[in-house]
């Protein structure tokens, strides 16, 4: 069924010349039984799943809040679990570091005054948050909720790629992507030991309460809610999600008011306190009586009640100082000062541009990297040098020469490919993975993640709002996954 | 539970009941027709009847120039300026159950979005004018799948608090349509010599989806004999005694101490208006006394919806088309 490709031009997920990985050959084995036309009305029934569900992202700009599926695609990513384990301890330690950085630079700074980190680049930050400056957050905890975005590099290593601990959002396509799979495919699913994802909607819910109010009586329960910017947001399907999954209500600005310092939610019955806001909605809109006096979204003295101790704000505000992509560069050298660890994933090679000899340099070669704004997200104000025509070129180059903190410049990896299925047809696809960590007093890694493919052939813009879209991701457990080879020769009724 | 979704599950059962009331009428109406002609006294009363149940003849006749079927269709089902039309209510069904969609079963949902996504954007996309019968398909559809959907309230939700106040819109809305219709029926009786007992009530009856519960139960369709059955009925499910009564059960379910304030003034606002539909004496009363004390009965059930919005502090409908 699945036409073979070159598959030495990348790193291959699937293949290794013309053979499937042996993680992959038993998955192999099951699609050859397919016939096209089997795969297609199977393409349309998940496509049909995630539109019923209303699995959906708003694209901005539409007409109409326009709603989109992502895109699924059903050749999984398949993780041995020697190699997850790597990846798993490369995110905790990960996450562990960036969270002390947050809670050292909000309060002594002591990796400035080491000369670490160049206070500027903390100090100038557009995310770095003074009114955090001495608050303590509960539990010390900044990061409820990180995405760790990884790739992987013509040899197949792990590199992460950034690290996003403000909103990150997809975590719902996850548990989707596998409910889709398991409903439409559940062929791909015999002679596999896959890592379930059961049981991490309750170390979620439970790392989530664990952020109790530093003014909370001991003997209460705390009360959580989703903050929610409403159901025209990009990510509303991942706040319903998440609402329902972690049995908390989910809540818009309007539905909150606060009074004597204090929060609370309009029920039918008046007021109820609320104590701790998983807000999935930006820093700057949060509360308009200390950031943008505009948003609707937020609620007007919310952080006079963080701050007199009533309510806890899941992730911390001014987290993006950590998270942007010049910070990004330091994260190996904040995992060395702060854990006097070596970093277990490494970081892209960043270049920065306010530095005279790595600017020139980089205009030089500008061709052969990819440029990128430091406060841009979903691939947008991005130049990739080998695609890039002249004067895109040109454009970034004044870019660069007129706000050099702005932009970064990182080599063009060879980003790893794996097959994906659509219209009709099998190709290679570049893939990334985003991992999600969740904190409270327990760090917890989602085994799996979000594999994101760049389904435009050659493209290399995984995000969703760019065409990108979305693969299952399976942790197999190796020891069955060799038991289950010997066992392939053997049928039931006894021939070899 | 969130005043704000209180008030989303409220508008959704409300504009639920609207609209499948609404494409019932429609029905009705555009089977009728075929037997009148464009000239007849009762096909334009009928069709005046209708605009005015399921929209308002001012708003039309402000945008179209007669009263035909093409333009007629064209408002009550499609158009951005007529705030009831059928799209515009499905529409409003679909997102206060967007925003209520951890509050209700999750089919319930999908049912919704799955038609909203389909059949509804299909009609909308179809050359005009679209066929009679492709028409009547379409509104059939969407009585089904509202059916359904009470079905799913009725079979799978759990008696607490989403389900009480989505009856509440439900039996609301469903009383104060069956007065609406029967007023607008009266208002057109009103400028004839006709009194209540020599008129025909078929019409009404067919409006209100009533015609097979009644006939079962009598021989004459005096407009009289259907007023006093879709007013004080106690069986027929869409008449307004029995709305009022389901709304009472449901008030004392909501709220479980019979002695708080807030039981107390909405059981006693609903009771009174039992009592006062109860006295209604139709034989004693002229077209014109029946128009008036059913208009009383009207405001008390709008009243009630007010404070009932008041008391669990629903917010100004924020969907609304």
């Amino acid at each position: 069924m699945m036409n073979l490709y070159d598959s030495s031009l990348f790193f291959d997920e699937m293949f290794d010349g013309n053979q499937p990985k042996p993680h992959y050959r038993s998955f192999h084995h099951k699609l050859s039984f397919f016939s096209q036309e089997q795969l297609e009305e199977k393409y349309r029934q998940a496509q049909a799943s995630f539109l019923r569900q209303g699995i959906t992202f708003t694209v901005y700009g539409a007409q109409d809040g326009t709603e989109r599926t992502m895109p699924f695609d059903c050749v999984p990513i398949i993780i041995p679990q020697s190699q997850w384990d790597v990846i798993e301890v490369g995110v905790k330690q990960r996450v562990e570091a960036l969270n002390l950085f947050l809670q050292d630079i909000y309060g002594q700074q002591r990796i400035i005054r080491d000369g670490i980190i160049p206070r500027h680049l903390v100090e100038n930050n557009p995310y770095f948050t003074r009114k955090m400056r001495g608050l303590q957050v509960p539990i010390a905890n900044h990061i409820f909720l990180a995405g760790i975005d990884l790739i992987r590099d013509e040899k197949g290593d792990y590199h992460v790629l950034e690290d996003n601990l403000r909103n990150p959002s997809g975590i719902s396509y996850v548990f989707e992507n596998r409910d889709v799979m398991k409903e439409v495919y559940p062929e791909f699913f015999s002679k596999h030991t896959i890592r379930t994802l059961d049981k991490h909607m309750a170390y979620m819910k439970k790392a989530l309460l664990a952020h109790r109010p530093p003014s909370m009586q001991a003997e209460r329960e705390p009360k959580a809610v989703l903050l929610t910017a409403g159901m025209y947001n990009s990510a509303y399907y991942d706040h319903v999600f998440l609402a329902q999954h972690l049995n908390i209500q989910l809540v818009e600005g309007r539905d909150l008011v606060v009074q004597d310092m204090k929060v609370y939610m309009k029920t039918i019955y008046g007021l109820q306190q609320i104590d701790i806001i998983y807000r999935r909605i930006d820093d700057d809109f949060l509360d308009p009586t200390v950031f943008r006096e505009d948003s609707l979204l937020g609620v007007s003295h919310l952080m006079a009640a963080f701050q007199a101790g009533n309510v806890a704000i899941l992730n911390a505000i001014g987290n993006g100082v950590a998270d942007d992509k010049a910070m990004y560069a330091y994260v190996p050298d904040m995992i060395r000062y702060y854990l006097q660890e070596e970093p277990v994933l490494p970081n892209v090679k960043t270049y920065h541009l306010e530095d005279a000899n790595q600017r020139a340099w980089v205009l030089e070669h500008i061709q052969e990297l990819v440029i990128k704004n430091v406060s841009a997200s979903g691939g947008y104000d991005m130049l990739i040098g080998p695609h890039a025509s002249e004067e895109e070129i040109a454009l970034f180059k004044q870019k660069i020469m007129k706000h050099p903190f702005q932009y970064i410049a990182q080599p063009t990896i060879k980003l790893s490919r794996a097959p994906a299925f659509q219209n009709g047809r099998f190709y290679p696809c570049h893939v990334d993975l985003r991992v999600y960590v969740m904190k409270g007093e327990d760090c917890y890694v989602l085994p799996g993640g979000l594999s994101r493919v760049a389904l435009q052939e050659g493209s290399l813009v995984v995000n969703s709002s760019q065409g990108g879209g979305a693969k299952d991701t399976w942790i197999v457990k190796e020891e069955l996954q060799h038991a289950e080879s010997s066992s392939r020769r053997v049928v039931l009724d006894g021939t070899v | 539970m969130l005043s704000r979704v209180a008030d989303a599950l409220y508008w959704m059962a409300r504009y639920s009941e609207r609209t499948q009331t609404n494409a019932h009428i429609l029905q009705v109406q555009l089977l009728n027709m075929l037997e009148q002609s464009g000239q007849e006294h009762d096909y334009i009363d009928h069709w005046e009847a209708v605009l005015n149940i399921c929209a308002s003849k001012e708003e039309y006749l402000a945008n179209y120039t007669a009263i035909r079927v093409n333009p007629l269709i064209d408002y009550l089902l499609f158009s951005e300026k007529n705030c009831n039309a059928l799209h515009t209510t499905l529409r409003a069904i679909r997102e206060n159950a967007r925003i209520t969609r951890d509050s209700m079963p999750t089919e319930l949902w999908e049912i919704q979005n799955a038609f909203y996504l389909t059949q509804q954007q299909d009609i909308l996309t179809r050359e005009r004018p679209i066929p009679l019968f492709e028409i009547q398909a379409f509104l059939q559809e969407v009585r089904k799948t509202l059916w359904m959907e009470t079905g799913l309230i009725e079979g799978t939700m759990d008696r607490d608090l989403p389900f009480y106040f989505l009856q509440v819109g439900k039996w609301l809305e469903r009383a104060e349509k069956t007065m609406r219709m029967t007023l607008i029926i009266l208002e057109q009786l009103k400028l004839s010599d006709i009194s209540l007992l020599e008129a025909d009530g078929t019409f009404l009856l067919e409006l209100t989806a009533a015609k097979e519960s009644f006939l079962r139960k009598h021989r004459q369709t005096n407009l009289l004999t259907v007023i006093q059955y879709l007013v004080q009925d106690e069986h027929f499910p869409c008449s307004v005694m029995f709305c009022v009564k389901k709304i009472d059960e449901t008030i004392t379910a909501i709220e479980h101490d019979s002695f708080s304030s807030r039981f107390l003034t909405l059981h006693s606002n609903i009771s009174s208006l039992v009592l006062a539909i109860d006295h209604l004496d139709f034989w004693q009363m002229t077209v014109v006394e029946t128009i008036t004390v059913l208009e009383e009965r009207l405001r008390q059930c709008i009243a009630f919806s007010d404070t009932f919005s008041v008391i669990y502090h629903l917010y100004e409908p924020s969907i609304q088309p």
